[in-house]
């Protein structure tokens, strides 16, 4: 039965980490076009962001889900799920990239350009190498918080850790063993990236 | 591509879900307030028993998804004698969760106010709960305003997550009427207007307390 739980978890673990490497592909450039770009870009990013913040993951999950083969799409649950949480938290990481840029000092730009650096160039080399020490614990933070969401694909029929769960216990009825059980795994992987979190704050975020 | 006489006509189905949702929010909400009450004193207590029951509760409310507690609750309480129903677990998950958030928010709150504020009021003779209540939670409360509307956008994000064992709040609405109609893009275009327009709406709220109780430098 453990076994069962541990391949979940590994389930889990893969979804998130490919959720977060999306997240975090797809929030960097909301982000600059939110702080650099045209106002139709801006407006478009901001909108995008307020949206996000307002509308449930599980809302985005079973829409998504069940719209697609209205599409003519036709995805596997996993991946499906994938694109929708790193969709989702594209939002989070966006916010975390434009804050820890706009807390760059302007000097640092006006040092990159009369050195002569083009704009790109100015962001490539100066700011952005610095900003990666705020950046840190808060796309830690919003790692632990994908780990988590992870759970709510079992609603569209994924399978991960919670489904694996849940199997277990409908069929075994030994209903509340199991669940604290796979509380604690839960727990276990949130934890590790917490106390990570609160390590590279501590030792790296500092101004 | 949108059929609006199906909007006219199930909007009665969405305003029951609407209104479950914003009892389980409004529960949730004065719970999680109550609680992160309890949880800061917890946390903020001395090292002993008390501060390491309220650091344990928050670390395992932070760190284990929502869904696992309302399942515990909903499935595994039943085996020791207790049968909660849907509306009960959700609202008794949302509150631990968020009691752990809010506490934590009220924490940063109050070490945020100035440590000479504390010392010039026990100087001044005030009894500490004095001191506390008078001089140090309305400057941390105006200061956790901010956060606390995050966190209370959060909770309303939440309770949709109740759809899934069953309460017939909004997601779970629109889950049955997806499955009855064919119309995904209205219901759910409606249902995301709904979330944005109560999230927005508490946004709204929280900033108008805001500027009725600005932080004073």
């Amino acid at each position: 039965m453990f076994v069962v739980l541990l391949k979940g978890a590994a389930v889990t673990v893969g979804l998130a980490v490919c959720a977060i490497a999306l997240s975090i592909v797809l929030g960097l450039p909301v982000a600059l076009g939110r702080l650099y770009g045209p106002l139709p870009v801006r407006t478009l990013a901001a909108a995008y962001v307020f949206t996000i913040r307002g509308v449930p993951l599980l809302i985005l999950l079973v829409g998504g889900y069940f719209c697609l083969p209205y599409l003519g799409v036709d995805l596997p649950v996993a991946l499906c799920a994938i694109l929708i949480i790193g969709f989702y938290f594209a939002a989070y990481t966006a916010e975390v990239f434009r804050a820890a840029i706009m807390s760059i000092p302007r000097t640092q730009w006006d040092a990159g350009r009369s050195v002569g650096f083009r704009r790109l160039d100015v962001f490539r080399i100066v700011i952005f190498p610095q900003t990666i020490r705020f950046c840190a614990a808060p796309l830690i933070n919003i790692s632990a918080m994908i780990v988590k969401s992870t759970s709510l694909v079992s609603a569209i029929g994924a399978w991960e850790l919670l489904t694996a769960g849940r199997e277990i216990a409908e069929r075994t009825y030994v209903v509340l063993p199991i669940y604290i059980g796979v509380a604690v795994i839960y727990f276990v992987m949130c934890f590790v990236l917490s106390r990570i979190a609160n390590n590279v704050e501590r030792n790296y975020a500092h101004a | 591509m949108m059929d609006y006489g199906f909007i006219v006509r199930s909007f009665p189905l969405f305003l029951d879900g609407f209104w479950l949702t914003i009892q389980i929010a409004v529960l949730a909400v004065a719970g999680a307030l109550l609680g992160g009450g309890i949880v800061a004193r917890c946390t903020m207590a001395r090292r002993g028993p008390l501060h390491g029951a309220g650091v344990a509760f928050v670390e395992v409310m932070r760190n284990t998804p929502i869904l696992v507690q309302i399942f515990i609750l909903y499935f595994g309480l039943p085996s020791l004698g207790l049968q909660p129903s849907g509306f009960v677990s959700a609202v008794v998950a949302l509150i631990l969760q968020n009691s752990a958030y809010v506490g934590e928010i009220y924490r940063a709150a109050i070490r945020s106010v100035h440590p000479k504020q504390t010392e010039c009021a026990l100087a001044l003779g005030m009894l500490p709960r004095t001191a506390l209540l008078r001089i140090i939670l309305p400057q941390a409360l105006r200061r956790a305003l901010p956060p606390l509307g995050n966190q209370l956008v959060f909770m309303i994000k939440d309770t949709s997550i109740a759809s899934i064992i069953a309460v017939a709040e909004l997601t779970h609405t629109s889950k049955l009427l997806l499955d009855q109609t064919a119309a995904p893009y209205e219901i759910f275009a409606i249902v995301a207007l709904c979330y944005l327009a109560l999230c927005s709406v508490t946004l709204a709220g929280v900033k108008m307390l805001e500027l009725r109780f600005p932080v004073r430098a």
